[in-house]
């Protein structure tokens, strides 16, 4: 029964938190990172630049952890096109690929002619032109790092997504304010979504990038609500008694898995976006939650401790058929699928403590990639290459990312208190 | 889905009749206690069902391991197998080796003796791969069926080839249409002695046939060196086919006949005398 108690308690503990702006650490990196050097780029006199394009493609790269950029001050030149590129010279350095790119504004337009090179072939491997309206010099810089990830490593790029977490600030006493925030993936143009003086939790994204859904207490209950983020409409999509908790949109989008408690114990629900109509997809005493679907749509995966203890279990829609999943370890929770459907990641405690694990469907071995305690609500990018988590460090909530293999760490530390909850979007562009 | 029913089913059966048998003792002693220990009493089966339920999912929780724990053992049994088969169809040498090796051992022939190990041990381990098997049974025939090249050591090596990669029934029209062709070749008498083993490997066996080709050997070839493997496997045919006397004479026939050559056919049939008769 305490156990038990503990696992509800998981569920509905909200913590502390505080308003953030996230910035970011890299703390470990590949072992094998590609030497590249991202060169500034040229722009022409008289014209300022709100954003230095070729830092934030370089930090794009950094923080991918497949790329050792070379730092500014240890290149020899500062060439802006390929044809004053000396090979020789970064071979000297022990640079592998030369970024180098023009900057021009033509009206309120933002023009990016840039080159990927070979140091060793002596040959380009990309060239291209790029252009957004002046306010977009981040976005255009992000489009530059996705074309060259992709080039380099055959996996599509991810720079230009979105992040989805729930920061809360304390404001007096037992007063706090929490707020949905949205944010590049790299932290940068923060936007608040939802304030409220009521936890907001769950936030995810749906498959089209254009809506989201949470969980929000401020009508003082939980409710889940559905957010279009192009209209800034919300609407209230649930007003049950009890749990109303952690949405999951299908891989269609007409759909969102949910947990309801209305009928007794939490269960996993169905609901049809048209229609607002319910199926109940299980029906157990025990807790059944954090539903996430699998990539077919035809399944769900949950976290139940029908067993005694959580684990996650997988339903078929169509027939009801639950069968266990894992069996490794005594806690397995907050199961997310990997996009190519390969494998899970999830909440995995090893002696007492948290940690973010993958579990493999072929190899059916579970894997820890997080060092940190206390992690959880892992999230995966749409390329699969990192997921973003919250865990705490220095007994401060923070997001960090991991490499789905493991070898690649990040955090990004809040300037101020607590953040959780994150959301990783799906391709938008 | 059932099973839960079922068992919410019986604990909640149990409960009534704990009800059943304790509430009219409490109506006869005093109406006011009646009403307390009645709400003791639903407190009570409340923390039972809640016991109930722990129990319920922590043995849940049990056999759901369990039956995990079964599945890997199962297919850990199979990779085991499957890896011992291979290194004994490596030891068992390449098919250009196998006849050759026939003839060099014709008494204690380790290879025909391998063979049997093999086809018995896909026998037993027929349940676990019946899908493979079967898969390999049929694409096998027309490979099977197809021509033989006109080399007899060639055309021996592959309906070897086919028994080794268990394809029983394509290996069975091999050596069939090895014996019609060479008859008088140096391997027809081990053909035979493998269209015998082949039949009662496929599946559903042809006793018939089997025990017709051990004869066909035994016949033919009485100084062959598969003649005393065909014997004792043509006893336990006719064990299998009811005819135990038969059976009996036969391997009886094999352990006085070779007793003395130390042959492995003669260690199987003492020892299936013994576990038989």
């Amino acid at each position: 029964m305490l156990a038990r108690l503990l696992f509800l308690g998981m569920i509905l503990t909200m913590s502390v938190f505080s308003h953030a702006e996230l910035t970011i650490e890299i703390n470990k990196g590949n072992d094998d990172p590609l030497p590249i050097a991202v060169v500034p780029f040229g722009w022409k006199a008289g014209v300022t630049l709100p954003e230095d394009v070729g830092a934030i493609i370089e930090r794009d790269l950094h923080r991918s952890g497949l790329f050792d950029p070379l730092s500014r001050e240890d290149m020899l030149s500062r060439p802006s096109n390929a044809s004053e590129v000396y090979f020789r010279d970064w071979k000297s350095l022990g640079v592998d690929y030369v970024v180098v790119g023009e900057l021009a504004v033509e009206g309120g337009t933002l023009v990016a002619k840039y080159e990927l090179l070979d140091v060793n072939t002596q040959r380009s491997l990309l060239a291209g032109t790029e252009t957004q309206p002046a306010s977009r010099s981040r976005f255009l810089a992000h489009t530059i790092s996705d074309m060259i990830y992709e080039k380099l490593t055959n996996i599509r790029g991810a720079f230009r997504t979105e992040l989805l977490y729930v920061s809360a600030v304390r404001e007096g006493n037992d007063n706090f304010r929490y707020r949905l925030l949205k944010s590049d993936i790299d932290g940068a143009n923060e936007v608040v979504l939802v304030d409220s003086k009521q936890p907001i939790l769950a936030p995810t994204w749906a498959p089209d990038g254009q809506r989201i859904a949470y969980v929000s207490f401020e009508t003082t209950r939980p409710a889940i609500y559905l957010h279009n983020l192009v209209s800034n409409e919300r609407k209230q999509l649930t007003n049950f008694r009890g749990l109303n908790g952690a949405p999951a949109f299908s891989p269609d989008g007409n759909k969102l898995a949910m947990v309801l408690s209305k009928d007794g114990s939490p269960d996993v629900y169905v609901m049809d976006l048209s229609t607002q109509a319910l199926q109940r997809v299980t029906n157990h005493f025990a807790i059944d939650t954090e539903p996430a679907w699998a990539p077919d749509g035809k399944s769900l995966f949950f976290t139940s401790d029908r067993g005694g203890k959580p684990q996650i279990y997988k339903v078929e829609l169509a027939t009801g058929y639950v069968e266990r999943v894992t069996f490794e370890g005594d806690y397995n929770a907050r199961a997310r699928v990997l996009g190519d459907g390969l494998g899970l990641v999830m909440v995995h405690r090893v002696n007492g403590n948290f940690h973010i694990a993958v579990q493999d469907f072929k190899r059916k071995r579970v894997e820890i990639l997080t060092s940190t305690e206390l992690d959880e609500s892992p999230s995966v990018a749409p390329n699969g290459s990192m997921m973003l988590y919250a865990t705490k460090h220095n007994g401060q909530g923070v997001l960090a990312a991991v490499s789905v293999d493991g070898g690649v760490k990040y955090r990004l530390p809040s300037r101020f208190g607590d953040v959780r909850e994150p959301a990783w979007s799906p391709y938008l562009y | 889905m059932q099973l839960k029913k079922q068992l919410l089913g019986i604990s909640l059966l149990t409960l009534s009749a704990a009800v059943a048998a304790q509430a009219p003792v409490e109506d006869i002693n005093d109406r006011n206690r009646g009403y307390q220990s009645a709400g003791g009493m639903n407190e009570e089966l409340f923390q039972q069902l809640q016991q109930l339920q722990q129990e319920i999912m922590s043995l849940r929780g049990t056999v759901e391991e369990q039956g995990h724990q079964i599945r890997q053992l199962k297919q850990q049994g199979l990779d085991r197998y499957i890896d011992m088969d291979r290194r004994i169809s490596a030891l068992s040498g390449s098919p250009a080796q196998g006849p050759a090796d026939m003839d060099s051992s014709p008494v204690s022939s380790p290879e025909g003796d391998t063979g049997d190990v093999s086809i018995q041990a896909n026998v037993a381990a027929g349940a676990e791969v019946p899908t493979a098997a079967a898969a390999a049974a049929t694409s096998g025939t027309s490979a099977a069926a197809n021509a033989l090249t006109g080399s007899p050591s060639q055309d021996y090596a592959n309906a070897y080839e086919l028994v080794k990669a268990r394809q029983y029934a394509a290996a069975i029209e091999a050596y069939k249409g090895f014996v019609e062709r060479y008859p008088n070749d140096r391997y027809t008498p081990n053909a035979w002695y493998w269209l015998g083993e082949l039949y009662i490997a496929v599946s559903p066996k042809n006793l018939v046939a089997s025990t017709q080709a051990f004869q066909k050997l035994l016949a033919d070839y009485p100084d062959n060196g598969k003649v005393p493997a065909a014997m004792y496997k043509l006893g336990t045919v006719y064990f299998i086919q009811g005819e135990k006397d038969k059976a009996k004479t036969m391997l009886t026939h094999v352990i006085d006949r070779y007793g003395k050559t130390g042959n492995s056919a003669v260690i199987k049939a003492r020892e299936f005398l013994r576990q038989n008769y």
